[in-house]
């Protein structure tokens, strides 16, 4: 197939809708009305490069939960972008597969993917399909992240028996060492709803970040079986030892031990190192949980020295309140393309969009519905399962979009 | 005796004293003030005993704003921060009763800044001729919710002070006389009730509080001798809504007035008995907390005080005149007491040792409960011996001669900050406790001679005062820059009345006046010995899982922070000032200037500490137990470390223009015109350069560079604002009806710019190295290059901001009964507006209080 074609061959999924009109729509006899899908590529995404695969789009009714797919893997048919749907209020998700030739003449599976919400269809309409590049992450995920605490003494906070579980989700060893633990300097909530002048700081370039905790080693010091995790804690005690119902983490890989005189530093437990970090108190993930976090492959051989003479610089945004110009200085930029994984946390009633670009986390990981809610003490965000292997290894859920991918549940 | 106006010389001020009217030296200027005040009105048509609601612009050599009763009753104040509206440049505003109101003269309202504290702790408080000493409060807390309710540094709380035994208040704005000292911005002198009155009663209520007052002045069997008792409580709520949150005020006054004559001599014998408790509760409710939790604070603050003055006049015409001996204590009971639920959110270590050096620490419980007391027990004392003296010299020349010496001391008995070190209000905190009384006392003497002369010159009147204050502190340890080191005040103020004008008939006065002057105003106690530091550095942490083996060890550093070098804060004023009154009408302007560049603040300087950090990797403690730090393998660091320290690196420099003009009373209609308002634009930055150290982690550690910054950390503010009072009033009704249409034009800020780039740095190893534009690109250094976006200079310009007040006062049976009521923003104008591309709205609510008074 000329890779010229893909561009169209991708928009003629939009015929094959029409074609493999699917089993699932649940009514053959409903009045449908023509929806014009109007596609916009990102601009990094090169058409030239990429070999169609498949591709399909899937929309949600959301007060009958009636859902309508629409399947394509044939890139001839070029005449048609109209999908028929009943009248309704439609989530949609869509995905194009593609292959990329690389250098060494290996092809590598990837996928474009466009999320949308509450679009109404009430007759014929057009409906602008923003795609954006999602590479499906195999190697390690963070399976779970517990920002919130368990609730302290008093029942007025969360504890910092807070976690993070670092998952290989291949069928290799992979080695951690060099892995980026990394929070935003922004927060995923109205008051923070910056406006970022800095392009470098453009989240679909470089994640800007506030604080960065690095595994130590030297490649291949940290390796992790396929299947298995490594847990990073603040403070690797036994928090029920404190506070009944709270975490043990005696058993933890790694703790983030801040070099401060009201931190503790369990001997039998590493120490992350800490890259940078925007303030010299002691760090805890957000108690609110509404930042965003991300997993980092620092390139090989990049140290300390180098990373933050060029990475560490300030950004310029607008804050929305006051109008102003504004300059955070404490801050640092990572590359998306080094990101292995990323997480947006938020609430639903602050959360206007993540620190993070949408091919990394396409949605947010949701801890209650309210801002500041003292029931999500003791709740942690748990990837799900997306197949089990014969050999009894679990392959964790991984779509980029963490709304679908993790569940919120109990602690303990 | 009686006032003379002589025609030919208007402002030359007869030198006769009414003696009856006089309590003390201290009141003879004022009252010479007011008579002169009266002989001016009555020249240019004003109707004397007219009804004034708002603040007069004085006739003194200095710009002055006079408020007196009628004025008072008008505006029905709840404490003395409400009177500030009055003066040019303000407007009025809520009581807020939940923090401490403090006074802050010629600036622009909308200003809060920290590190410039020293404008309201420069402004004097004088009651009956005793100053307020703020010099020994001491009550401070680490819980940063209620340091705002505190004043220590600060100045005088004007929300404990009580308005309803105000005969008549003068607030310098100028240069006052040298006979007031301790003082940088302004000078609020404030005169009581005295003599025989009814029994006046006043009850007051408003959105957040309810007055009482109840005082009566009464004749005593003795001839000349009466006797004023008085008393008010006030009960605020900071909201109507929460009465777990308020503010309650008590006073009692009994002052005595004794007058005899010694042949030729009056002698006037005042003494006051004072007592105000102020009584602040702020608790949280535990039934809206996650398992009733409790949080506790109250502040009590009772203070007691007894004044004595003693004047004598002479009756005779000669060389001397009067001699007056005022002695003043005063002493406070301060408690603060705070109870918190604690629990903590993560395993703090317990770093509080008291002792320098390597120490082994514990760790803090889960949960516990916190107490914390801080008693303050100030004590202070003030005698003022004055002596007055006439001289005239040919026919064209005479005048006053003023001399005096004033000391004054205080000292702190209290026991401090009292609280258990294991059971902090907040982990970590950096202070220890110290008792109060452990602090030397400060004393003050200072000395001063004034002359106040008037001078005809042609058909031309001059005014002159000129004066020298020399203070100084005695017994302050010789290590101190201030230990009885004299500053010098020259203060000048000078006035030319023309010669009358005659315009259609009636005569135009016109005066020119202006003056110049340094104001001296000494540290305070928290200033000159502010407690220690204590940085904690950890050595060796080692929480092992086996509890047995747990060990944790600090180097602790105790740092003393007195800065020895500490100056007086200084301020040159000047002004220049013009008045014309005409037929009833008068008009004050006045363009002053104030630099005070040494003001006080908080400022950082750089320290390094060392300590040892204790290898225990390769311990094995199930051989020999917990690791002892003699044992293991160490290496030596450096960290830096920021020691705040009180300097003199404040600048407060003031500008402006301030106006009032007063109609007469046109008739028929017998309404009123007075304006008000000031432009004021007033720069606070650094005075000299500031280290920083960022507070950051690269690599990590704490970086290990400050840099020293030569840029203006500050903004310039304006305000632009007048406020026109329409008052009517009507004797035959006994109503008075005041609009007041006050309009703030404008207020704005500007970030002073900054280049963000250090003049030089300290490493660790405490070389310090100028610095290179090639540093930028250290990965490290770097991080001392502050950015700063260019926008974030641009002036923030907020528009006009208008409000309709109404104020009416009606009397019923013989004066017997007084209602008055307010409405502040009864209509209010507040347009949106446009800051940087962002739609900004404003949101006003009325505010009302009324009020019954009854003499009987």
């Amino acid at each position: 197939m000329k890779k010229i074609a893909f561009i169209l061959a991708s928009l003629s999924l939009c015929a094959g809708f029409t074609s493999c009109s699917d089993n699932d729509n649940p009514d053959e006899n409903t009045v449908t009305y023509a929806v014009t899908l109007n596609n916009n590529f990102p601009e990094d995404f090169d058409s030239e490069q990429a070999e169609f695969v498949s591709s399909s789009i899937v929309f949600t009714e959301l007060n009958t939960r009636n859902v309508y797919t629409f399947n394509s893997t044939s890139a001839n048919d070029m005449a048609m972008e109209i999908v028929a749907l009943p009248v309704g209020i439609y989530d949609y998700a869509g995905e194009i597969n593609y292959t990329v030739t690389l250098a060494d003449d290996t092809e590598k599976a990837m996928m474009l993917r466009t999320i949308g919400n509450a679009v109404t269809v009430a007759g014929d309409c057009s409906l602008s399909l923003e795609w954006f590049l999602s590479n499906p992450s195999e190697g390690f995920v963070i399976s779970e992240i517990y920002a919130a605490g368990s609730p302290n003494a008093a029942g007025t906070s969360g504890l910092k028996d807070t976690y993070v579980k670092i998952y290989n989700n291949s069928s290799e060893i992979l080695y951690a060492d060099g892995l980026a633990f990394c929070e935003s300097s922004l927060v995923n909530s109205k008051t923070n709803n910056y406006e970022i002048l800095t392009p470098e700081n453009n989240i679909n370039v470089n994640f800007t970040a506030g604080t960065m905790w690095v595994i130590p080693g030297n490649g291949t010091d940290v390796p992790v079986k396929p299947g298995e995790y490594i847990t990073l804690v603040d403070q690797a005690i036994d928090w029920s030892e404190q506070v009944p119902g709270a975490l043990n983490h005696t058993g933890a890989d790694f703790e983030w031990y801040d070099d401060h005189a009201l931190d503790t530093d369990n001997p039998s437990v590493s120490n992350l190192d800490k890259w940078y970090s925007y303030s010299k108190t002691i760090w805890v993930m957000s108690n609110q949980c509404n930042r965003s976090y991300a997993l980092v492959k620092i390139p090989q051989g990049m140290t300390v020295e180098d990373y933050l003479t060029e990475y560490q610089k300030p950004y310029e945004y607008i804050n929305p309140t006051t109008g102003t110009h504004m300059t955070n200085q404490t801050s640092c930029r990572i590359p998306n393309i080094w990101i292995i994984d990323g997480i947006n946390l938020g609430n639903a009633e602050s959360y206007v969009h993540g620190a993070l670009a949408r091919s990394i986390d396409a949605s947010y990981a949701k801890i209650s519905d309210k801002n500041s809610d003292v029931q999500r003490f003791g709740k942690v965000f748990v990837r799900k399962t997306a197949a089990t292997t014969a050999d009894g290894r679990v392959i964790l859920q991984d779509t980029d979009d963490s709304a679908v991918d993790f569940i919120l549940q109990s602690a303990k | 005796m009686t006032a003379s106006v002589k025609r030919d010389s208007v402002a030359v001020a007869s030198p006769h004293i009414p003696v009856d009217s006089v309590a003390y030296i201290d009141s003879i200027l004022l009252a010479d003030l007011d008579r002169r005040e009266k002989e001016m009105e009555a020249l240019t048509g004003k109707e004397l005993g007219e009804v004034v609601v708002t603040a007069r612009e004085s006739r003194g050599v200095t710009s002055a704003s006079v408020i007196d009763r009628q004025a008072m009753a008008h505006l029905q104040p709840s404490s003395f921060t409400d009177l500030v509206e009055l003066l040019p440049g303000f407007v009025s505003t809520d009581p807020n009763m939940g923090s401490a109101n403090l006074i802050k003269l010629r600036q622009s309202p909308q200003i809060m800044a920290d590190n410039y504290d020293t404008s309201s702790l420069g402004t004097s408080f004088v009651i009956d001729g005793v100053p307020i000493n703020t010099s020994s409060e001491m009550q401070t807390t680490s819980d940063a919710n209620h340091t705002g309710q505190l004043t220590t540094g600060k100045g005088v709380d004007m929300r404990a002070i009580s308005t309803d035994d105000i005969e008549s208040v003068e607030i310098v704005r100028g240069i006052p006389s040298v006979e007031y000292g301790e003082l940088t911005s302004g000078l609020v002198k404030i005169r009581r009730k005295q003599g025989i009155t009814r029994l006046e009663t006043r009850f007051k209520a408003d959105m957040q509080s309810q007055l009482f007052y109840v005082g009566k002045g009464f004749a005593m069997p003795v001839d000349g001798w009466t006797i004023n008792l008085s008393a008010d409580y006030l009960d605020s709520r900071i909201d109507p809504r929460d009465n777990r949150q308020n503010f309650k005020r008590a006073t009692f006054s009994l002052r005595s007035n004794l007058k005899r004559s010694l042949s030729d001599l009056n002698l006037t014998w005042d003494s006051s008995l004072g007592y105000t408790g102020t009584f602040e509760r702020d608790k949280n409710d535990p039934d809206l907390t996650v398992n009733n939790t409790i949080d506790y604070y109250t502040n009590d603050i009772n203070t007691v005080s007894w004044n004595n003055s003693l004047a004598l006049v002479s009756g005779k015409r000669g060389f001397f005149n009067s001699l007056g001996l005022t002695a003043g204590i005063s002493y406070s009971d301060e408690h603060l007491y705070q109870q918190k639920t604690v629990a903590p959110t993560r395993l703090y270590p317990l770093p509080v040792s008291t002792t320098p050096g390597s120490n082994y620490v514990g760790f803090l419980p889960m949960l516990y409960l916190s107490d914390f007391d801080v008693y303050g027990q100030p004590l202070t004392l003030y005698a003022k011996l004055s002596g007055r003296f006439r001289y005239s010299a040919a026919d064209h020349i005479s005048g006053w001669l003023k001399a005096g010496i004033e000391w004054n001391y205080s000292k702190n008995f209290g026991r401090g900050q009292v609280y258990d070190l294991e059971r902090p209000l907040t982990p970590g905190n950096t202070s220890r406790p110290r008792p109060f009384y452990d602090i030397p006392s400060l004393q003050q003497l200072s000395a001063y001679i004034e002359s106040e002369s008037n001078i005809a010159i042609a058909e031309h009147a001059l005014h002159l005062q000129a004066g020298l204050r020399e203070t100084q502190l005695p017994g302050l340890d010789s290590r101190y820059y201030l230990s009885n080191r004299p500053y010098l005040d020259p203060r000048v103020n000078v006035k030319l009345t023309f010669p009358y004008i005659p315009v259609a008939g009636e005569p135009l006065v016109l005066e020119l006046g202006g003056g110049a002057g340094l104001h001296t105003k000494m540290p305070v106690t928290a200033y000159l010995f502010p407690d220690n530091v204590y940085s904690d550095y950890v050595q060796l942490n080692y929480y092992h899982n086996n509890a047995e083996y747990r060990t944790m060890n600090i180097m602790t550093y105790i740092e003393e922070r007195t800065n020895y070098d500490l100056k007086a804060a200084r301020n040159l004023k000047w002004e220049v000032r013009t008045d014309v009154s005409y037929r009833g009408n008068r008009l004050s302007v006045t363009y002053f200037r104030e630099n005070m560049s040494n003001a006080f603040r908080m400022a950082s300087e750089v320290r390094y500490h060392t300590y040892n950090r204790y290898d225990a990797s390769g311990y094995d403690p199930t051989v020999s137990g917990a690791p002892v730090i003699d044992d293991l393998p160490y290496v030596t660091e450096t960290r830096i470390s920021m020691l705040s320290r009180p300097t003199n690196a404040s600048r407060i420099y003031k500008e402006g223009i301030e106006l009032t003009f007063s109609s007469r009373r046109f008739p028929v209609i017998r309404t009123r015109v007075t304006v008000n308002g000031a432009w004021f634009k007033t720069t606070l930055t650094n005075s000299t350069g500031l280290w920083y150290h960022p507070t950051i982690i690269v690599n990590g550690q704490e970086l290990q560079y400050a840099g020293y910054y030569n840029d203006r950390d500050g903004s310039q503010y304006q305000s632009f604002n007048t406020n026109f009072t329409f008052d009517t009033d009507i004797p035959r009704l006994k109503l008075n009806i005041s609009l007041s249409v006050q309009n703030m034009w404008f207020t704005s800020q500007r970030t002073l710019p900054k280049s963000g780039i250090p003049d030089k740095f300290v490493g660790v190893d405490g070389v310090e190295t100028p610095w290179q534009p090639e540093y930028a690109l250290d990965p490290y250094l770097m991080q001392l290059i502050r950015t700063y976006t260019a926008t974030s200079f641009e002036e923030r310009r907020v528009p006009i901001a208008s409000s309709f007040n109404i104020k009416a006062t009606k009397k019923f049976w013989d004066d017997r009964i007084g209602l008055a009521l307010y409405v502040n923003r009864l209509i209010s104008i507040t347009p949106d507006y446009e800051s940087f591309g962002t739609l900004q709205r404003r949101y006003t609510n009325p505010y009302f209080g009324m009020e019954l008074n009854l003499r009987l």
